[in-house]
């Protein structure tokens, strides 16, 4: 017997077993592909739609096309911070600092006709940057900060509890009137030709 | 008039899709390519079963050489005769048929023994289960075959089973005949010292 004869004898001892049906599983393949290839294929269309609003919706924020976020660059503490503003809502804004602290702001304004409408984030902006902040110290002095100014009014704070401050650094100056309420929170005007009066500030702040 | 296999004969859908490809199934015969061709241009295809009824084994036992294990081969086998059906491709001959199938089970059954799931299974073996109580000295040959390395046992197979040439073999797996040739050598010497008066030291 040659080495051929041999191996196919050897060969022919391997047969599939009596459940082996290819036909009936080819024919259960193309009836399956005809059943689920629809829902697969909507499947994937709706996952790529929905991947492709996700993404438009990325890049309108990142890009903020609409104008519903906004980084800016304002002073805190004296210093001039990149913080980002995004609205919230049709009044409120968040400010969110390096830090990742967030802070709400917004508001409304008068219309010359007497109309009321919310705040743009062009007059948010000009609000954070002529921001003027007093904060008391752990070493218990009275800071005021303007722009890149710190200035320390513990020593100009009155008997009647509040202090008026100048700061000159350009052409314009502001007065600055800085009243201490009664629980220990400030309330702060500013003037570009004179100082606010503290019972004006007092006024404002409900004091 | 009840239409029997044979009246499906000259009409092969190639579009998997439509319902009557069923008869392409079923059928019993082949086709002729597209009628407006010449007759030089003519290609010919098996339908389905006649195709499974006379390669079905081959295709399974080839792909049982490479993975070694019966539940895969058959798997191999199946999936072999549905790309057959998928395929759109012109067949010259049944030999072209079978050489293309063989080569499709061969690249399936390769691809299943490098699945990871199949490289971290627990290798059953069962060879000895499916040749029990047969030919003893059979087994003891297919035994040592499937204990050649998978690429020798491959050249093996299709030069001594399916009675393919050097030449032919090299083109099925597309690799050169010289590497076939040492491949065939290094399995004869292989089951020499494995089988010793169980092989002789023709080259047939």
């Amino acid at each position: 017997m040659t080495n051929r004869e041999r191996y196919k004898n050897a060969a022919e001892l391997v047969k599939p077993s009596g459940s082996l049906d290819t036909m009936a599983y080819v024919e259960e393949q193309i009836m399956n592909r005809k059943k689920t290839r629809r829902p697969l294929r909507t499947l994937i269309t709706v996952c790529a739609c929905v991947v492709l609003v996700l993404a438009l919706c990325v890049t309108a924020y990142a890009a903020d096309i609409g104008g519903v976020r906004r980084s800016i660059n304002v002073w805190l503490h004296g210093d001039l911070t990149e913080v980002t503003i995004e609205q919230v809502s049709e009044y409120e804004y968040r400010i969110t600092y390096p830090d990742g602290s967030h802070r709400g702001t917004g508001g409304a304004v008068f219309t010359p006709g007497g109309k009321e409408r919310p705040m743009t984030l062009d007059e948010i902006e000009e609000l954070l940057i002529s921001e003027v902040v007093c904060e008391r110290g752990d070493d218990g002095r009275y800071w005021l900060y303007i722009r890149d100014h710190k200035i320390d009014i513990t020593d100009q704070i009155t008997g009647n509890g509040y202090a008026q401050v100048k700061v000159k650094d350009g052409v314009l100056a502001d007065y600055i009137t800085v009243v201490m309420n009664n629980h220990g929170g400030y309330g702060i005007q500013t003037g570009r030709n004179g100082f606010p009066s503290p019972e004006s500030v007092r006024n404002s702040i409900g004091d | 008039m009840r239409r029997g296999p044979q009246a499906a004969s000259g009409v092969f859908l190639k579009n998997p899709s439509s319902p009557l490809n069923l008869f392409a199934l079923r059928g019993v015969y082949t086709v002729k390519g597209p009628f407006n061709q010449s007759s030089e241009e003519t290609n010919m295809r098996l339908s389905l079963q006649p195709a499974m009824d006379r390669y079905e084994l081959s295709v399974f036992r080839a792909a049982y050489y490479i993975c070694k294990n019966r539940q895969d081969a058959e798997d191999v086998c199946q999936d072999t005769f549905l790309a057959y059906f998928d395929t759109d491709r012109d067949f010259e001959s049944p030999e072209h048929i079978r050489a293309w199938l063989l080569r499709t089970a061969i690249n399936k059954a390769k691809n299943v023994c490098r699945a990871f799931w199949r490289r971290n299974r627990e290798s059953l073996d069962d060879h000895a289960e499916l040749t029990a109580g047969e030919d003893p000295e059979g087994s003891g040959l297919l035994d040592a075959v499937l204990r050649l390395p998978v690429r020798c046992r491959t050249v093996m197979h299709l030069f001594y089973y399916e009675d393919y040439s050097v030449k032919e073999t090299a083109e099925l797996l597309g690799i050169s005949e010289n590497t076939v040739k040492s491949q065939l050598n290094r399995g004869r010497r292989l089951l020499k010292e494995m089988l010793r008066e169980g092989w002789n030291d023709d080259e047939s």
